[in-house]
């Protein structure tokens, strides 16, 4: 095994087939492998690029903890920095969003150009004959690419390529937000939950959970049937479902009787390790999980639109995101719920707890194509944790 | 007719009721064709950006259904106390004003609180029930949703 022999705990021995051991939760030495061999390694989604549409604009974000700015040049060219000076570290840009010409730091006012290069310091002069400015530039993720108007990056340049990453998760990208239009940001929630970063892709690949712990949600009759759990490769997971107008009564109560489902098929989609896709009847939401701490995780969950629809049709997605997705909505309140009454279950490890399931179904697929409430893509997702975590950082 | 009670009072009143858990008693300081918006600051758009809370009556009986009975994330009870302040009336047309506000919400469940604060923009209309909301946009300053999950009402 290729893990440093100084390390107390061997990241590969908490995976079994059938089972996952609640340290990769909570253990601070995981968390900080994690970080180095899957968020410093591996494609992340970084946003959308209605987000950062015209030149100039720009917003921050983690990439795991890494600060990072992402921007749009002169050109027209994104760019993915790395938020610290060259000069003593600090932060060059402490914006969520904007427009901007340049980022100046604010200790110093060295100052930069979107590009990250550069552009001046005051009393150049001091630092000597031999000093560069043209050389010096904020560090850039090696990789960057979009897809579907995801924009994705990596901080190691040797990761493979964007779409043998994505392997057949793109096609079901390119579904979820690539309707004809153009897709566009209708609005981020923002959110904290406490509880480890890997709860909420857990939980958007889970179809046993549906029923029980969104017992309102679920007694709209239509909107959970029968479908497949699928483990796409790399990490990625879907479910996927026959969708039905939500009818009855709860129906109602949410809202959701009366839509037209923009297609005949729900889908809920774990891309690994950044992002989860939802896409359930009209409401289509990108969820970029960060990891802050073991337990501690950031949520932005960015609504998609599409340019030039109907505005009954905008008024619906964002009416059943409220509804039902969002950290107000039926099923949104009670995931977070969920996390939380996890993250702190895992406090237990005496006796013989340790282990936590991901059996279900096992009997019965064929590896990667499962039962809808099965735990097919769940196991998927953790062989390929399993193997990055393996790997020497 | 003349109102009993100004406007201040009846939004006063209103938040008790809530704040007790008289969610039925609530309800009806509600007109039938009520619409209560939350918006986070940063999508502030009424019509083409996402709100948090997007209610009409229905979604709104809806969601009462749900912190009585099925939210697992109300089991055990939010204990919620809103306050206003800085309240501004402005006539409106017969029978409505407008009252503008400050709201801060302080939640406490198991051990954890949270405060939620910002800007109540309210519609009230005056009828045979006394005073009643008829619509509510409200933003939230709140940077971020600390708890992750809003189970009650703001």
């Amino acid at each position: 095994m290729a893990y440093p022999e100084n390390a107390s705990i061997n990241p590969a021995s908490l995976i079994k087939e059938d089972a996952i051991h609640r340290k990769i939760y909570t253990d601070p030495q995981i968390f900080d492998l994690e970080l180095r061999n899957i968020f410093e390694k591996t494609w992340l989604v970084v946003g959308h690029e209605s987000e950062v549409c015209r030149p100039g604009d720009f917003k921050t974000l983690h990439m795991g903890t890494q600060p990072i700015i992402l921007s749009r040049d002169e050109d027209g060219e994104l760019h993915v920095l790395l938020n610290s000076c060259r000069h003593r570290g600090a932060l060059v840009c402490r914006k969520e969003r904007g427009n901007t010409k340049s980022f100046e730091c604010l200790y110093h006012a060295w100052t930069y150009g979107l590009d990250g290069f550069l552009a001046g310091l005051p009393k150049e002069e001091g630092y000597g004959p031999s000093f560069q400015r043209k050389d010096i530039r904020l560090w850039r993720a090696p990789r960057i690419e979009t897809f579907c108007g995801l924009i994705f990056a990596c901080l190691d340049e040797n990761v493979m390529p964007l779409l043998e990453f994505l392997g057949p998760a793109a096609e079901f990208i390119e579904v979820a937000l690539k309707s004809g239009d153009a897709g566009e940001v209708t609005g981020i929630n923002e959110y904290r939950y406490q509880g480890n970063w890997k709860l909420h892709l857990d939980n958007t690949i889970d179809g046993y959970h549906v029923r029980y712990l969104h017992r309102f949600f679920s007694n709209a009759a239509g909107l959970f049937t029968e479908g497949e759990s699928i483990a796409l490769g790399n990490g990625h997971g879907l479910l996927r479902w026959e969708s039905a107008s939500a009818a009855g009564e709860t129906g109602r109560l949410l809202g959701m009787d009366k839509s037209e489902t923009t297609l005949p098929t729900n889908r809920v989609m774990v891309l690994f390790p950044s992002c989860a896709i939802v896409h359930v009847q009209d409401s289509v939401n990108v969820r970029i999980g960060t990891p802050l701490a073991p337990l501690s995780t950031h949520v932005q969950a960015m609504a998609i639109g599409f340019k030039n629809e109907a505005k009954e049709v905008r008024q619906r997605r964002i009416q059943q995101f409220a509804a039902a997705q969002g950290p107000a909505g039926s099923a949104g309140a009670d995931d977070v719920e969920a996390f939380e009454a996890s993250h702190e279950g895992f406090q237990a490890t005496v006796g013989d707890v340790g282990w936590l399931s991901i059996a279900r179904g096992m009997h019965r697929d064929n590896g990667s194509n499962g039962d809808l409430e099965d735990d097919t893509a769940l196991r998927g997702m953790y062989q390929w944790w399993r193997y990055l975590m393996a790997v020497e950082p | 007719m003349e109102p009993t009670e100004t406007p201040e009072q009846f939004l006063f009143r209103s938040f008790r009721l809530l704040d007790r858990g008289d969610f039925d008693e609530w309800l009806l300081t509600c007109s039938e064709n009520v619409s209560i918006v939350l918006k986070s600051r940063n999508n502030r758009e009424p019509l083409t950006e996402i709100a948090l809370i997007n209610d009409d009556f229905e979604r709104l009986r809806g969601r009462i259904e749900q912190i009585k009975r099925y939210w697992h994330a109300e089991s055990p009870p939010t204990r919620t106390q809103h306050s206003i302040s800085n309240v501004e009336t402005e006539p409106h047309s017969e029978g409505l004003v407008f009252v503008h506000s400050c709201f801060t919400v302080v939640a406490t469940r198991r051990n954890q609180q949270d405060i939620l604060y910002g800007r109540y923009q309210d519609l009230l209309r005056y009828g045979v029930k006394g005073w009643q909301l008829e619509r509510r946009e409200a933003v939230l300053e709140n940077d971020i949703i600390e708890r992750g999950k809003i189970s009650f009402i703001v």
